[in-house]
């Protein structure tokens, strides 16, 4: 069995069967007047077909080599998406110029692994670079948190 | 010949200093994010919007217009030097151009890729000067059988394109189809899979899709492997091809320029799949395909000349029709009616200096590229030495902001985020997203084509093959399809006889 096709494989299947469930409820109407469910429904139903032939012929499937371990930034990764989901919640109350900063210096910090000082200034001098190209030159105006930048 | 005389007009419009000024300044910020992985044009157009109104809109337009087709370019830097594609149509040239620049031929791979985008572009824009009207004509022959046929021989083309797994890419495929169909539905005004959300309503932009994709999950994969900077060292060498890498390349890049303008015109197919499919067709007809992977210039001759004919001829329905034929062609529509101008069969005429101009500003700004990308590709070369761990938080922050500005929608970033964990997943469990964005973007049409054949002939399906262009089409898809089947159905024969 190689667990690292079957697994996805599985999740797929879940997916297309959530995508016809959801279809057939939208109404799959006739041949001669198809409804807004048709084309989806049949588009799940071909994923849900695809994916358990993936996941049957590789249960059956001598397993495959173990692939080498790439996981040993998983928690650098981690942390971009948290702060990419920081800037998402951040943005509209803290503004564009707080907001940018924080990101800059935390990104900065976690994948240049060099000390705080350097991403302060360094974050300082990106953010400062694109406010003014963007709102300043560009006239994009950019969101502005309580405090006005 | 009844163009040349409004094309001369043209020149006058786009030789202005002003207009010079942002032709330059457009396909040096196009080349840019196309040298920048993770930066599209379409990223590049939307950021410059808001600023593009305070434009004339003719200087406008020749400078969005400049990004669009530069980045073509520009991307074909990055995937031969650091193997990341700068942006979508240059994926492909990642495979034969970085193996030539391991193998030191880093130069010839640059300087092919730029004479045949040159070469392909400016073939475009002679088709797109001398035929905008009659090609205009013929699309417009194409009723809903024949887009039902065109979409199902993109369909197996993007099948042919996945390369290690059939059903993978199927999967894939089926899935950005089903992305496609959320949102409002056209015929009944049903919501679907929108689950409430209003963003959702318009369906799943195309925006954040991609800039998640091709920007955020190229971050993550890069920050997960420890940011290694992957950038081909030494000297990058004499850009003149060979004698024998002119020989080996000319064909690809005619066969190229034909295929990527065709892909051009047609609206859903685009620069991407120009790229693709020129590499399809280059490795089908060549005698030596196992050279394929290895560096072989052809890789890289035909799918350069495939994006920049098909950017070219994106512009056909663009500006002849009013019809964008791609994302990044979409957002200039946009653009268009920001300014105030409709693009449409009647432009030429109520418009002149915006329509001849924008084309004569073709021809200059192709010529400036040429100037641009092969003396200053040291620049580039800089550009690309910047630290990863620099360079890759000003993407993502570039990419956030791309997509709050456009929209000014915090949903927008969100979705943003979920593609870019999507796809680091997919990739990270072998499923390739190339197949999901191109089938995202030709599902409306797909569905649409599908609903109002089955509408006209009363449900039934022989509509589809009883008309001569869209039987010509199945019929090509049919051999596609066929000849990717049947080398895995003769390699099962063995295994099933034992």
């Amino acid at each position: 069995m190689r667990a690292g096709e079957v697994v996805p494989a599985l999740a797929w299947t879940a997916i297309g069967g959530a995508i016809c469930w959801g279809a057939a409820g939208l109404g799959l109407g006739s041949a001669r007047q198809p409804g807004p469910g048709l084309f989806p429904f049949v588009l799940g139903a071909g994923i849900v077909l695809l994916a358990t032939w993936h996941a049957v012929a590789n249960l059956v499937a001598a397993p495959a080599e173990a692939p080498p371990d790439r996981h040993a930034n998983l928690g650098q990764v981690a942390m971009v998406v948290g702060l990419l989901c920081f800037f998402a919640i951040a943005i509209e109350p803290a503004g564009f110029v707080a907001c940018a900063f924080v990101f800059f210096s935390a990104m900065f910090r976690v994948l240049s692994r060099r000390g705080w000082p350097f991403a302060v200034i360094a974050s300082a001098l990106a953010t400062g670079s694109i406010y003014l190209l963007f709102d300043v030159w560009l006239r994009v105006n950019l969101p502005r948190g309580s405090w006005g930048l | 010949m009844d163009a040349l005389a409004p094309l001369l007009h043209g020149f006058g419009v786009a030789l202005q200093p002003m207009n010079l000024l942002y032709c330059f300044l457009g396909v040096l910020g196009g080349t840019l994010v196309g040298v920048l992985p993770g930066l599209g044009p379409q990223s590049a157009i939307v950021l410059l919007l808001p600023a593009a109104v305070y434009l004339d809109p003719v200087s406008a337009i020749i400078m969005l217009a400049g990004v669009y087709y530069g980045s073509m370019y520009g991307g074909s830097t990055t995937s031969i030097l650091v193997n990341i594609p700068g942006e979508g149509a240059s994926v492909v040239t990642c495979i034969d151009g970085y193996q030539m620049a391991l193998r030191g031929r880093a130069g010839p791979a640059l300087g092919i890729a730029a004479f045949g985008s040159f070469i392909a572009g400016t073939f475009g824009i002679v088709l797109l000067t001398f035929g905008a009207g009659p090609i205009g004509d013929f699309a417009l022959r194409f009723g809903p059988p024949e887009y039902f046929a065109l979409m199902c021989l993109c369909l197996v083309v993007l099948i042919s394109l996945t390369g290690l797994s059939l059903r993978k890419g199927l999967i894939a495929a089926l899935a950005g189809l089903s992305l496609g169909t959320v949102g409002m539905d056209l015929v009944t005004g049903q919501p679907r899979f929108a689950f409430g959300v209003p963003t959702l309503m318009d369906g799943v932009g195309l925006i954040p899709v991609i800039m998640g994709l091709y920007g955020v999950t190229e971050v993550l994969l890069n920050v997960e492997a420890g940011l290694k900077h992957t950038l081909v060292g030494g000297k990058i060498g004499n850009l003149m091809p060979s004698a024998r890498d002119w020989k080996d390349a000319a064909m690809p890049i005619a066969r190229g320029s034909l295929l990527g303008s065709a892909c051009g015109i047609l609206p859903g197919a685009g620069v991407v799949l120009a790229s693709f499919l020129s590499y399809a067709v280059e490795r089908k007809v060549s005698r030596h395909p196992e050279r394929f992977g290895k560096g072989a210039i052809e890789g890289v001759a035909g799918p350069e000349s495939a994006n920049n004919a098909a950017a070219q001829c994106g512009f056909i329905p663009l500006l002849a029709l009013g019809i964008p034929s791609n994302v990044a062609t979409a957002i200039l529509l946009g653009a268009f009616i920001l300014l105030g101008v409709q693009p449409s069969p009647v432009m030429m005429m109520t418009h002149p200096d915006l329509f001849w101009g924008t084309i004569a500003s073709m021809y200059v700004g192709n010529a400036m590229l040429l100037v641009l990308n092969l003396p200053l590709i040291g620049l580039w070369v800089q550009v690309l030495r910047v630290p990863y761990a620099l360079l890759f938080p000003l993407i993502l922050l570039f990419c956030l902001l791309g997509v709050y500005v456009a929209g000014r929608n915090v949903a927008e970033i969100w979705i943003m985020i979920g593609f870019g964990v999507i796809g680091y997943v997919m990739k990270r469990t072998g499923y390739e997203f190339a197949p999901l964005v191109l089938a995202m973007v030709i599902a409306p049409i797909f569905e649409n084509a599908l609903r109002q054949s089955l509408i006209l002939s009363l449900g039934d399906p022989t509509i589809f093959v009883s008309r001569p262009l869209s039987a010509t089409l199945l019929a090509l898809a049919a051999t596609v399809l066929v000849a990717q089947v049947l080398p895995r159905l003769r390699a099962l024969k063995p295994a099933l006889r034992e």
